[in-house]
């Protein structure tokens, strides 16, 4: 019996059908389970106990998850960090039945967190930051159900769940002049990056750590402070060699102007003596000119004259 | 159950609204309306909206106020709150957007903060903020400086992104800034030869100052061979122009001066990440080359010179900067981590400048070179992380620094070369002896052979210690901190002892009650070799020590009276005790000098303490009313005859409707 071409191909298909059908008929359950690993239980059960929870979840960032429902069961809901709910849901609740982030080491916590939050360059450091190794971790400045923050469900006001360890800094702050973070005109992390920051690459290599950097890879007062970056013919060299922070206190100062010294020229006779092996030329910074004289108040703020004192176009010595 | 409820709310609301409140109003975080919104459609709703006066009354120096504080009179829309959820995750147009604000209309500090998030299709973010600055010129420690400047600051930050659940995200950016007001300072009457200027004198002038800048940003992130990559690129062009008109200042020395100066600021920034199971890398790399091009151009009849003179000054300069981190951890296993870290920074100043003197037809022409600053670092971090116990961990790490130095101050003058190096170890650990008991140590010891500054790092220890115990409502935390640095070459030695210590303690003992308070005592020491003129041919040597022992405190309670009222109190205090010494002059250590003497240290006191009452008229409004003292006093100024007096006492307050519909 001769098949014509097309004919054989039906057969060849009815064939494979009836050869794949019940391959994949034995396969389905194990399909299913892939989809439904085992002890997951979906959200449903979660709402009979954590209402409170449950009734406003549709407000948290994470409920699209939910809200998609193409997500697998591990990546859905409740579960999707807390882990399956099948032991929990049958030892009717207890912290040691299911993943309770209370209970977790800061490690743990991270890896929980990380499983999704991770492919962020901004999070990229965030295993070996400064906050990570004193043990802070996620849920020590987010809070995920019961965040009062209208963003990045944070446990408190932005500079409140901050001061909450550095009250160091809180007292920075309080000062008579300060950047305007109580005020809200600024926040922390217009600064500091809290997830870990890449090592800075300015002064020496050194500290601080935990710093924004702004265009590319600069220190992030020039993000606000932008007429103070340059190139300028003239460059006051410690600006761009030591920052901001050899002559300003960032955070807040009893001193005008962030100043770390309260009159102008002590701070800068510091730098300005003479003494040898410093400075550009290694032969020290030079002590100002003989008709500068200190007794005189015209003399005792330099910025007075020497106003463009972060660096200028046109004077040598920052007069203009 | 609503009387549960209710608890949680305010055990939640409590903690956060009794943190040292620095500013009486807006009434943040006291409830008004229905707690859980109101449903519209397939959304649902939060507001709320507190318009309020507020008022001021100062006594002693307006500008030292203005400086510090600066809160005025009249009505404004101190804080608002709204927010939008679709209820099902699926929105139209949108799933959220939340809109917050603070101080708008009237306030010297305002903000608004608003987010629109469609799931898994776009997230758009804008930041908005106004700092209404104001300097005085330098005004501290008796000192009146000529440096006067008034600006509105405004900047704004938007942000979208699209598809930010993807695997493939893209993001466009723009930033603004502009910077406006009228300000005095030094413009420069005489004209002098750059670039010497050893003739030069200067003159104040007041300035209508405008700086903008523009930021754009584009980039993607995606993932290629198993590797994250994340790359943006922008510009930022920055623009600033001030304009001094001829005879401003009224001094005599008529001038007029123009001073466009502009630029734009290219960058790229890529950044690869790799997250597995036994070790991490990532890397982060840039490219900026800011650029300014600036004329300034000056004329009029200067320093009484006879004849009319025009000088103009005009360049371009560029500061290419390269970039480079390359970070690597292996994860041996759950309790040993090692990290290694490198990164490179490579930076060039350069360009082209011109001097152009014209006088009466006479021309001079001189070309100025850009002073050449290169600089190259390269430094590497290594550091062991080790977790002994649940409740015990280490770590330890070693940081060296390469950091060389090229500088051309003149093309007629030698090159300078400069490379400094640091070696600095770290140490630390983290103890949890119990539950709620966390101990951080942290060590740091360096060396460096070249600092560049006198104050700069050489031989330097940063020891830092921290405690916090935490239970249910109660968080007690307490740290000290030194960091100490010695500095001393041939003829003079600089060294800085820096102290922190303090302490942290929240309780909210009873739902309605709690209390926070907090202290902090910093000291400075910091002693510098002098060498400075007083009059006669020969310099002056001697020693200067300054001395701060800064102490600032923080009270706050709040009650809850009844179902309807809500009182806070605080009280917040820095005063600086400086050395000690009770009059300008001191023991004489270092220069006998009186300036210098009464510049060693500088006791003042800044005290602010603080009210606040609110009472739920229903369930959509509340009545608030709120005042708060600042008092700021300078000990060997104030009420002197020959040294300006800073000290000013001001009464502000405020009374509001903070309601929801």
């Amino acid at each position: 019996m001769a098949y014509a071409p097309k004919h054989l191909a039906r057969i060849m298909k009815s064939g494979t059908a009836a050869f794949l059908f019940p391959v994949l008929f034995a396969a389905l359950p194990a399909l299913a389970q892939k989809d439904a690993p085992s002890g997951f239980v979906g959200g449903e059960p979660c709402k009979t106990c954590h209402a409170d929870v449950w009734s406003k979840f549709y407000k948290n960032p994470h409920y699209k998850s939910v809200a998609s429902g193409k997500e697998t069961a591990e990546n859905t809901g409740c579960e999707s960090c807390h882990g399956p709910g099948g032991a929990h849901v049958a030892a009717h609740g207890g912290k040691a039945t299911i993943v309770a982030f209370s209970q977790l080491e800061p490690t743990k916590v991270l890896d929980a967190c990380l499983r999704c939050h991770g492919e962020t360059l901004a999070r990229a450091n965030i295993r070996h930051s400064s906050h990570t190794q004193a043990g802070v971790v996620c849920t020590n400045c987010h809070s995920i159900h019961k965040s009062p923050a209208p963003r990045f469900l944070l446990a408190d006001k932005q500079p409140e769940v901050c001061y909450g360890c550095h009250a160091d800094v809180r007292s920075q702050f309080s000062m008579p002049f300060k950047h305007r973070v109580n005020e809200g005109a600024l926040a922390c992390t217009d600064c500091h990056n809290p997830h870990g920051a890449f090592q800075p690459t300015w002064r020496n290599g050194e500290r601080p750590r935990m710093m924004n950097q702004v265009i590319a890879a600069e220190e992030p007062c020039l993000k606000c402070h932008e007429e103070k970056r340059g190139p300028f013919v003239f460059e006051h060299p410690p600006v761009r060699i030591e920052g901001c922070e050899m002559c300003h206190y960032p955070h807040g100062s009893a001193n005008s102007r962030l100043l770390r010294r309260p009159v102008v020229f002590t701070m800068c006779l510091e730098c300005h003596n003479g003494a040898p092996g410093f400075s550009r030329t290694g032969q020290g910074d030079p002590v100002p000119f003989q008709f500068h004289n200190l007794r005189s108040p015209i003399f005792q703020n330099c910025t007075n004259c020497h106003s463009h004192i972060h660096g200028s176009n046109t004077d040598a010595f920052f007069l203009k | 159950m609503k009387r549960r409820m209710r608890t949680a709310i305010l055990a939640l609301l409590l903690p956060g609204a009794l943190n040292a409140q620095q500013t009486v109003a807006p009434t943040t975080q006291e409830p008004v309306g229905p707690v859980r919104g109101d449903n519209v459609a397939e959304y649902n709703i939060v507001n709320s909206i507190e318009l309020g006066d507020r008022f001021a009354a100062i006594g002693g120096n307006l500008d030292s106020y203005k400086s510090q504080v600066n809160f005025g009179n009249g009505i404004r829309l101190l804080g608002s709150f709204f927010s939008m959820n679709s209820r099902d995750g699926h929105g139209k147009y949108f799933d959220e957007i939340v809109l917050t604000t603070q101080g708008l209309g009237n306030d010297p500090y305002e903000s608004a903060i608003l987010r629109v998030d469609k799931n898994r299709l776009y997230r758009f973010d804008m930041h908005w903020r106004l700092n209404d600055y104001y300097n005085p010129g330098l005004a501290s420690a008796g000192q009146s400086g000529g440096n006067f400047r008034n600006t509105r600051y405004t900047a704004q930050d938007d942000d979208l992104t699209l598809f930010p659940d993807s695997k493939y995200k893209f993001f466009l950016g723009y930033s603004r800034g502009v910077q406006a007001g009228p300000e005095i300072t030094n413009v420069g009457g005489f004209i002098a030869a750059v670039p010497t200027g050893a003739a030069d004198s200067e003159t104040a002038g007041l300035t209508s100052l405008r700086d903008a800048r523009n930021e754009y940003r584009v980039g993607s992130e995606f993932q290629l061979l198993g590797v994250r990559v994340n790359w943006m690129h922008g510009w930022e062009d920055f623009k600033e122009d001030f304009f001094v008109p001829a005879n401003a200042n009224g001094d005599g020395a008529p001038a007029q001066q123009t001073n466009p100066y502009h630029g734009t600021s290219p960058y790229w920034r890529v950044g690869l990440f790799m997250d597995k199971k036994w070790f991490s890398v990532n890397g982060r790399f840039t490219y900026s080359d800011a650029r300014r091009a600036y004329v300034s151009e000056q004329s009029g009849f200067l320093g009484g010179a006879p004849q009319l003179l025009q000088v103009v000054t005009r360049g371009t300069g560029h500061r290419p900067e390269a970039t480079g981190n390359l970070t690597f951890s292996i994860f041996l296993g759950p309790k040993l981590t090692f990290t290694n870290s490198t990164a490179l920074y490579n930076v060039r100043t350069d360009g082209n400048s011109e001097f152009l003197q014209l006088n009466n037809g006479t021309g001079q022409f001189v070309t100025q070179n850009f002073l050449f600053l290169g600089i190259r670092t390269v430094s590497n971090q290594a550091d062991l992380d080790y977790r002994v116990r649940k409740w015990l961990e280490f770590y330890g790490g070693y940081h060296y620094s390469d950091r060389y130095m090229r500088n051309i101050l003149d093309p007629s003058l030698p090159t300078f070369y400069q490379t400094s190096i640091l070696n600095a170890g770290v140490f630390g650990a983290r103890i949890r002896p119990i539950e709620p008991l966390t101990v951080v140590l942290s060590t740091e010891v360096g060396r460096a052979n070249q600092p560049f500054t006198p104050k700069s790092d050489k031989n330097y220890q940063a020891l830092g210690a921290r405690l916090q115990y935490k239970k249910k409502s109660l968080l007690f935390s307490a740290y000290a901190n030194s960091n100490y640095n010695n500095n001393s070459v041939t003829f003079t030695a600089y060294s800085s002892h820096a102290r922190t210590y303090g302490a942290n303690w929240t309780w909210s003992p009873l739902r309605w009650l709690s209390f926070n308070a907090d202290y902090s005592k910093m000291h400075l020491d910091s002693l510098g070799g002098l060498a400075f003129f007083e009059g006669g041919d020969s310099p002056v040597s001697g020693y200067s020590l300054y001395i701060s022992n800064l102490h600032t405190g923080n009270l706050g309670a709040r009650f809850a009276l009844g179902k309807r009222a809500d009182l806070y109190i605080g009280y917040s205090h820095v005063q600086d005790t400086g050395d000690g010494r009770s009059n300008a002059q001191g023991s004489g250590f270092g220069t006998d000098v009186p300036e210098f003497q009464a510049a060693q240290t500088f006791p003042m006191k800044f005290l602010s303490p603080v009210g606040r009452f609110s009472v739920k008229i229903n369930n959509r409004v509340r009545w608030n009313v709120g005042y708060q003292y600042y008092g700021y006093h300078e000990d060997f100024f104030t009420g002197q005859t020959f040294t300006p007096d800073q000290a000013y006492r001001a009464q502000t307050g405020y009374t509001s409707l903070l309601f929801s519909f």
